[in-house]
């Protein structure tokens, strides 16, 4: 069998394991627990591997919050010269079975949503919006004692009940909600009205059963209607269980991981395990949150949460969000247009997302570097827009560095070529 | 402003490719088909020679 035959067949595989896979809500953990290679003294980031020193000021942020948060220092300067010493480990959230949504600051007690793909058993962590808090500690890497006490008290008072819910039920299966909801104008990276309210009515009447007192009750039943977005880390869990089932596939040229540290970005290939393949991380455009924000407010490309994209959703899936394209300016028809580009750079299409603003067509999925290279189309991310000062102030999309691509095929030729 | 002088309202156009030129006619009452096309990506001979090996 030829090279390319190789090739076809493998990522015939990589593909299906995005399309079969069957990624279920099975609990919550402490990321210590649930997260491989996560040392107690490590805290993980967004995007490719960068030491504390090269980090943007946003990212240094996170990582003294995190050591703040959990207990490895005492104060900022100790947490700084821990992190300059390298007492305190930083890595790459991509590089473990978790996403860095954000800033992506994981530390080990942190509780975390837990996505089990049923096809492999493969786990993949990843943390819920933290309430009035949002972003918080893990997105927008901050800290103050009102969000290190909204942490514990999520998984203290909250995450108890909703871990007792969720093994009464057996799991949650996340793929029919992502399926519903994009029938509903939720392209699932910046949008997830509908899956959120489905996601409701899934959840609330098992809570109304439980045999617990009104005021827990109430207290959760209010983190989960009151939390915005908060289906977003569902979507990133179950696009990340569904690729890491396809990590390590020999011959495949399909795209396995994305993200961003606001210095550079990288993508990571299927057949190239967990080596990662980066440029300079891109600007965004978009709407802002004010006009008095301009290109010179933003930073660079910073957050995982686009291994949706990855996974085929989010801007891949455009046409079934022409809601969310509209914030950027976008007609229906640009929607659909991006979503057909998308088709050319990707392997197959989903047969579990039928799309009616594409008539019904199925969306694209999986991302092959080498189509990439020769329409010269890369993958179109969705994603919030950030200021240096980690504010949030806009949101809009991006196109992933055409670099990374043709770096990701130099290596691959280089180890595959006969 | 339109020119009262110009004919182009009878003028029906196929646009291939840059749609600002296609949206600049429909703006001045034009009938525009838009048709999504790219010029072929241009590649260094590296890339093109992998390309051919692999795809």
């Amino acid at each position: 069998m030829g090279i390319k035959e190789k090739i076809e067949k493998a990522n015939e595989k990589a593909v299906s394991e995005l399309i079969d896979a069957n990624p279920v809500w099975v609990d919550i953990l402490p990321a210590g627990e649930v997260i491989d290679g996560l040392e107690p003294n490590m805290i993980l980031h967004s995007g490719p591997p960068i030491e504390y020193k090269d980090m943007v000021p946003l990212h240094k942020r996170g990582m003294v919050s995190g050591a703040l948060f959990e207990g490895l220092a005492k104060s900022e300067a100790e947490a700084v010269a821990k992190l300059e010493s390298g007492e305190i480990k930083v890595s790459s959230a991509l590089d473990h079975n978790t996403v860095g949504a954000g800033t992506g600051i994981i530390t080990s007690s942190v509780a975390m949503m837990v996505v089990e793909n049923k096809k492999t058993g493969v786990r993949a962590a990843t943390f819920p919006a933290e309430g009035p808090f949002q972003g918080g500690l893990c997105g927008w890497g901050l800290y103050t004692e009102d969000i290190a006490a909204n942490l514990r008290y999520m998984k203290n008072e909250l995450f108890p009940v909703m871990r007792e819910l969720l093994h009464k039920r057996g799991g949650l299966p996340i793929k029919p909600i992502l399926a519903e909801g994009m029938q509903m104008g939720d392209e699932n990276h910046t949008r997830q009205s509908a899956a959120d309210l489905i996601f409701n009515t899934q959840i609330l009447p098992d809570l109304f059963r439980m045999d617990i007192d009104k005021p827990t009750l109430l207290k959760v039943m209010d983190y989960i209607v009151q939390t915005p977005r908060f289906f977003h880390c569902y979507g990133q869990g179950a696009s990340m269980s569904a690729l890491l089932s396809a990590k390590g596939t020999p011959y495949s040229t399909m795209t396995v991981a994305f993200g961003g540290n606001g210095v550079e970005f990288g993508i990571k290939v299927a057949g190239m395990g967990d080596e990662w393949f980066t440029a300079p991380a891109m600007m965004m455009k978009g709407r802002y949150t004010s006009s008095k924000f301009s290109e010179k407010d933003q930073l660079p490309w910073i957050g995982d949460s686009c291994v949706v994209e990855c996974a085929g959703l989010g801007g891949i899936a455009a046409a079934a969000s022409p809601i969310v394209c509209n914030l950027r300016g976008m007609k229906l028809k640009d929607a659909i247009a991006l979503t057909r580009e998308m088709q050319q750079i990707c392997i197959s299409s989903n047969p579990n997302y039928p799309i009616p603003n594409l008539d019904f067509d199925f969306l694209p999925c999986g991302i092959d570097i080498r189509k990439a290279i020769k329409t010269g189309i890369t993958p179109e991310i969705h994603g919030g827009m950030f200021n240096h000062e980690g504010g949030l102030i806009g949101a809009g999309s991006a196109r992933i560095p055409m670099m990374c691509f043709e770096k990701a095929l130099k290596a691959f030729a280089a180890k595959y070529r006969e | 402003m339109k020119d009262k002088n110009c004919k182009c309202k009878k003028l029906k156009v196929v646009n291939l490719g840059l749609q600002t030129f296609a949206e600049s006619l429909r703006r001045q009452g034009v009938k525009v088909a838009q048709i999504n096309w790219r010029p072929p990506v241009k590649l260094d001979k590296e890339m093109k020679d992998l390309l051919d090996s692999l795809l």
